[in-house]
């Protein structure tokens, strides 16, 4: 079954977001917007990855939120708070984790990607284009609390390579 | 009977989350190290008695695919049991970890996960869970 980008991303964000961050994904009510916020200080990381095709993929949550993952993933206690170095290791991890699971589910478990250059950026934003194009894919969530949003930027002519990959292997069936 | 580990993974969060997971499966844990990556990785097995290393791939300084190499290459390590943890999505590189005598575990993973291969393919039992 042919699954659109947009869709897999969403379903990928959704189940790392319930199975690694313990964090309950609410059902979507169209009220998440991208530009939601824009100016907050949210927590926003990429990581690049290299294979058959090569691309980057931003993550975006919203102040509250990071706190709360480190939380869950560390398995803190009630009164207990995370430090700052914890917050990012654990937002990074969380992009990390997602970008793993979402390669093979656009394209198989055929090709070899190489991940690297995670980086937590200092911009309060997802770019709407980068290195020039806009991205292949994105998807914004609303969460038990906050929001999150994830967006796919990929080389250009990645669609076809993407399509012609999944083809071959079957991949978002 | 308690089994000392060793968590290897560049992210401090990611071995707290594996140790968690651990203790959540009734693994009868006893000394627990960690290490950033595979040269620390190393220096820990130097001087230290483990039965099961979790190690992480992608780690700078020196990845887990070459801490690997070196265990086996080691005569007095090249039996112990490695766990591979990582967001590896391809076939072919599992499959390479399965021929350096690797397990595999898919992030994000589960207690059972852990548990099952632990007892399965390692034969470490755990304690009865409530």
């Amino acid at each position: 079954m042919h699954n659109k980008p947009e869709d897999v991303l969403a379903a990928v964000g959704e189940e790392v977001f319930e199975d690694l961050a313990f964090v309950l994904v609410m059902p979507d009510d169209g009220s998440v917007e991208h530009d939601d916020c824009a100016d907050s200080p949210d927590w926003v990381a990429r990581i690049h990855f290299q294979g058959p095709f090569a691309g980057t993929l931003f993550l975006r949550v919203s102040e509250d939120l990071a706190p709360m993952i480190a939380e869950n993933m560390l398995g803190l206690e009630d009164g207990e708070t995370p430090t700052s170095e914890q917050i990012s290791d654990a937002f990074k991890e969380l992009l990390n984790v997602i970008c793993g699971n979402l390669l093979p589910r656009l394209v198989g478990d055929e090709p070899v990607f190489a991940v690297n250059g995670l980086d937590i950026l200092q911009e309060p934003s997802i770019p709407d284009a980068f290195e020039g194009r806009p991205p292949v894919a994105t998807a914004a969530f609303s969460l038990e609390i906050g929001r999150a949003e994830l967006a796919l930027f990929t080389e250009q002519g990645c669609l076809a390579s993407m399509n012609q990959l999944e083809a071959t292997t079957g991949a978002s069936s | 009977m308690s089994i000392n580990v060793l968590v290897v993974d560049d992210s401090a969060v990611m071995r707290a989350m594996i140790i968690k997971t651990l203790k959540l499966a009734g693994t009868p844990l006893g000394e627990v190290h960690q290490a950033a990556n595979g040269q620390e990785g190393l220096d820990v097995l130097e001087n230290h008695w483990v039965d099961v290393v979790f190690a992480d791939i992608n780690m700078p300084v020196m990845d887990g695919e070459e801490m690997i190499d070196r265990i086996r290459a080691n005569p007095a390590l090249r039996d112990l049991p490695i766990v591979v943890v990582s967001t590896e999505g391809s076939k072919t590189r599992i499959q390479s970890f399965h021929e350096k005598d690797a397990e595999f575990v898919h992030k994000p993973f589960t207690p059972e996960i852990i548990r099952d291969i632990l007892e399965q393919k390692l034969g470490i039992s755990h304690a009865q869970q409530a």
